[in-house]
């Protein structure tokens, strides 16, 4: 197009003199209006393509999620997702929680419920000078492939007890830092640990603060609001009566999903979005004690689910007298025997096994059917 | 299809006035075109006016028109026809619709849109396909740049995407 045709089709559209000539193209004409609301300097740069209309875009997003299935090349269907809002949208829409889809896309997924047939993969790796764990989701069957990177912990020694900082960033680990989810902390024995989330584990509650949030959330620039604590998985982990040469006993209790959540039909909590700290700040439990009712909604809502939460307990091996060992099949996935090796379970011994996938939020250390030492 | 069978044209005009002539079943891949027909319009010597289609764009239309057409004629014709020539041709087929669409973006969104107002289901299809396939390895900037898109976030959306991105985007080490 000429720059004197724009001109032409400019004066058009802002002087509503006529809409448009003969000469210009049939499928501008939809644009007259979103121009005039833009500014002419913002609308030159605007295509044919920023209009498409929205089923056909969708029709080409889903090809992208569908053709993407796995990762690196995912990668794709979030970059989809970062293009401006309609295509946020229609992608979200898109993109089903791994529960249905079994697939990762979205670092949110971390923290949705996991496929209930067939599980995830993951490994860890661990890096002992500089005390970080890496968890990664393996891409192949092999068990050393690059796999993707999910999860970074960071370990931090205090007097009496032990962080694990966790992010969605390997390259920053801080508490401070926006990808900061949880932490787990152990305590000096390392027999006794608590998951924190950065968030407040429900999504409604999440939902219902952001309206009222948002007033003073434009002025709340910086992003490095320190994220709050909000317990949701205790574990023990204990040796038993054997010592430390026999198997262990370990029992999770998942405050934030509900018991029913394993069985048929059950639903877990599901976030869809992580919420933001800075211009969205929810204020912790443990900042403010004010009477706000949205902090009660949290805080009831917790403890409705009390009565029924989910615990999780390592699968007990059994004693191969033939082996003289204890022995637990892992399909597999052990490589190394050794005490630390576990499953979890539901405690309800009719429940599928190998729950631990169920929600993967923050269990760094529990993660993957095994975890090698 | 039946030998013998009167052949039937249809007239298709463009917005800009240029007139395209095939055969009447070919024109019926377009659902818009099947109702036109449908409630007894169009046979005419006047023909099916397709308003916001360019002559241009409808050129391609109706080559795409033709070749299906004439693909799914053949496929037809000899039923008799092993296996083997059946997947050779659909092959063929497909070979030709990938050199069909290997257009430029611009060309690829007027055929998008016109195959869409058409009704025409194979080419939607084809269209996207390939527009989903130029998003391929792109980050969002580039997809932005490359379809002249403006990022038309809140402050409060790309502070979330911020925060996706290193989990995203992060190599394996």
């Amino acid at each position: 197009m000429s720059f004197r045709s724009l001109i032409q089709e400019m004066r058009d559209e802002f002087g509503s003199i006529s809409r448009h000539s003969l000469r210009s193209r049939s499928h501008r004409s939809g644009r007259a209006l979103r121009v005039a609301a833009v500014g002419p300097a913002e609308a030159l740069q605007q295509s044919c393509w920023a209009q498409l209309p929205p089923e056909l875009l969708r029709e080409v997003l889903a090809r992208v999620e569908e053709s993407e299935g796995w990762w690196p090349s995912r990668r794709d269907v979030v970059a989809c997702a970062g293009v401006c809002r309609s295509w946020r949208g229609i992608t979200k829409e898109i993109v089903r929680v791994p529960e249905v889809s079994g697939k990762l896309t979205f670092p949110i997924s971390l923290k949705q419920p996991g496929p209930r047939d067939g599980t995830l993969k993951c490994f860890i790796r661990r890096n002992r000078t500089s005390q970080t764990y890496y968890l990664y989701l393996g891409l192949t069957e092999a068990l050393a492939d690059d796999g993707k990177f999910l999860l970074a912990a960071r370990k931090c020694r205090k007097p009496t007890c032990t962080d694990y900082l966790i992010s969605l960033d390997m390259g920053d680990m801080s508490k401070g830092s926006n990808t900061y989810l949880g932490k787990l902390r152990s305590n000096f024995l390392g027999t006794k640990f608590t998951i924190y989330d950065a968030h407040p584990p429900y999504d409604g509650a999440v939902v219902s603060k952001s309206r009222s949030a948002r007033v003073i959330g434009l002025n709340q620039v910086s992003p490095r609001v320190p994220a709050g604590n909000y317990p949701v998985s205790h574990i023990s982990y204990e040796l038993n009566v054997l010592g430390a040469r026999g198997p262990r006993r370990m029992n999770c209790i998942m405050d934030s999903i509900p018991a029913s959540a394993v069985e048929e039909g059950g639903k877990a909590p599901t976030q869809t979005e992580f919420p933001l700290c800075g211009l969205d700040s929810f204020p912790s439990i443990s900042f403010f004690r004010s009477k706000s009712a949205r902090i009660d909604s949290v805080a009831s809502q917790l403890s409705t689910q009390k009565e029924d939460k989910l615990v999780l307990k390592n699968k007990s091996p059994r004693w191969h007298e033939q082996l003289q060992c204890w022995c637990l099949n892992f399909r597999g996935r052990v490589t190394v025997a050794s005490v630390k090796n576990f499953q979890l379970v539901a405690s309800d011994e009719n429940g599928p096994t190998n729950q631990e996938q169920d929600k993967p939020v923050n269990e760094t250390r529990l993660l993957g059917k095994s975890w090698k030492t | 299809m039946a030998a013998g069978k009167p052949v039937v044209m249809v007239t298709l005009v463009s917005s800009d006035g240029q007139s395209f002539q095939l055969l009447e079943e070919a024109a019926l891949l377009s659902a818009m075109v099947r109702d036109t027909i449908q409630i007894g319009q169009g046979r005419g010597p006047a023909g099916i006016p397709i308003r916001n289609i360019t002559g241009q764009t409808l050129s391609m239309v109706v080559v795409y028109c033709n070749k299906h057409y004439t693909a799914a004629a053949a496929a037809d014709g000899d039923d008799a026809a092993d296996e083997e020539k059946k997947v050779a041709n659909k092959k063929q087929l497909r070979e030709w619709d990938e050199q069909f669409i290997n257009l430029e973006q611009d060309k690829l969104y007027d055929i998008l849109v016109a195959a869409n107002n058409l009704g025409i289901d194979g080419l939607v299809d084809l269209c996207c396909w390939r527009f989903a396939d130029m998003m391929k390895g792109k980050s969002a900037s580039e997809i932005r740049v490359k379809l002249g898109i403006r990022d038309d976030f809140t402050s409060e959306q790309r502070a979330q995407i911020e925060k996706d991105s290193p989990w995203v985007w992060s190599r394996t080490t």
